[in-house]
């Protein structure tokens, strides 16, 4: 399909920066296949998924990570979608960022809908998401929408990433693929709406610096600054904070096509940030506002 | 985090979720609940993540520059030639993992002709 793409990539394509939502994750797996899994022995099966886990390790990630065609018998949970409910239903302190969500949906139905062109909310979100509950599409290839992972497992690459490609005396990833990874964060509006800064390994910065001062910035990167990383359509967050040293994961199965800037994730975001703050106060004599345990918790 | 999450879960239309938090390499905050008490649910349980899933592109990109095998400056055709058909064949790995090749949507591409409108439509809707 990439191969077919006709010339109607707009000549200035470098000056815009627009979410590739499906392709990019698509040219990554030929990237892999072509580098990398060519040069193997023809396995049956192999694909992204297996890749990813390879390049890091099966013993580091301990647990499932990434579904792939190597986990065929590997249950994965259904999604649900919750676009009718209201978000922030009893929270009358959220009240406010209940408006901003909601003026979304419209204009996704609008005619500068972009990707939500021709479907309405009403008739097609059922079908969307069973769509995405058949095991078929979760075995596919499509990185960029349909990694099956949990918390624990991202939140221990994330770690990773936020101690420079080392996780507990290990090195993962070289300080220069690494440093590389995560250099020249140019500052892009993404598509014409909210202010990103994504680095040259495709990894964005979150930040208010540079950022508009507007309700959708604000979302976007208020509460999360410093975190490196992106998140996932319905509510997921795999993020990681390099100043703190910080691997973050949010996993929900329920979807909210409103919280188009995952916030419901960003509340946790904003406490980890709020007890290190604290903690490294408290370590420079200062007095803590949170105490250190409230963050050591283990367990259900 | 603990109260704050059970907060999170009565407050907001929340079903299943998993928290989990690494700090300074050491597990702080592992933390998952399903209000239905979906006993099959845990905090093992694998989820979409949809486009969280990007970055696990980038961390496989930078494994094969960590090899040598791939530089972020690299022209995409360098190592898929046929890439380079119509106009493509200046597009960085960069460009790519910044969203700004031009690939943004399917309408550039032939996947409405190799899927159904509908099918396809679902995908983008989708993600």
């Amino acid at each position: 399909m990439i191969e077919g793409v006709r010339a109607r990539i707009p000549k200035d394509y470098r000056k815009r920066r627009n979410y590739h939502a499906l392709t990019r994750g698509w040219v990554v797996n030929v990237g892999v296949r072509t580098e990398d899994l060519s040069r193997r022995a023809p396995v049956k099966g192999l694909n992204f998924g297996f890749y990813v886990k390879e390049s890091f390790k099966p013993k580091f990630m301990g647990r499932k990570i990434v579904h792939s065609a190597m986990d065929l018998g590997a249950i994965f949970t259904p999604i649900a979608l919750n676009i009718g409910k209201t978000i922030y239903k009893n929270n009358t302190a959220k009240r406010k960022k209940v408006n901003v969500v909601r003026r979304e949906p419209s204009q996704a139905e609008g005619k500068h809908s972009g990707p939500f062109r021709g479907l309405s909310f009403k008739r097609d979100r059922e079908e969307v998401v069973n769509f995405f509950n058949q095991a078929i599409i979760a075995r596919g290839e499509s990185a960029s929408f349909n990694a099956n992972c949990s918390a624990r497992g991202l939140a221990k690459v994330a770690a990773m990433m936020a101690g420079h490609g080392s996780f507990q005396g290990k090195e993962y990833l070289s300080e220069s693929a690494w440093q590389a990874l995560h250099a020249h964060a140019e500052q892009k509006s993404l598509g014409g709406t909210v202010t990103t800064h994504f680095t040259q390994g495709g990894l964005n910065l979150f930040t208010m610096i540079g950022s508009k001062k507007n309700a959708i910035d604000r979302s976007l990167n208020k509460g999360r600054g410093g975190f490196y990383g992106w998140m996932g359509l319905g509510g997921s967050i795999f993020q990681w904070n390099t100043e703190h040293n910080i691997g973050f994961a949010f996993v929900p199965t329920s979807m909210h096509m409103m919280d188009l800037y995952n916030e419901r994730g960003k509340v946790y975001q904003e406490e980890a940030l709020h007890c290190v703050k604290s903690i490294r106060q408290r370590e420079r004599g200062g007095q803590a506002a949170c105490d250190k345990t409230v963050i050591n918790i283990v367990g259900k | 985090m603990k109260d704050l999450f059970r907060s999170e879960m009565r407050t907001k239309a929340e079903e299943n979720a998993q928290l989990c938090i690494y700090y300074q390499g050491q597990l702080v905050v592992d933390l998952w609940a399903s209000k239905s008490n979906d006993t099959d649910f845990t905090a093992d349980s694998l989820v979409n993540v949809f486009s969280s899933g990007k970055s696990l592109e980038t961390l496989a990109i930078a494994s094969l520059v960590d090899r040598g095998l791939l530089n972020y400056n690299d022209q995409i055709a360098d190592h898929w030639p046929e890439f380079a058909g119509n106009g493509k064949g200046s597009i960085t790995v960069a460009d790519l993992m910044r969203h700004e090749a031009g690939l943004v949507s399917l309408k550039y591409t032939s996947i409405q002709k190799t899927c159904s409108k509908r099918i396809s439509n679902k995908i983008v809707w989708a993600v």
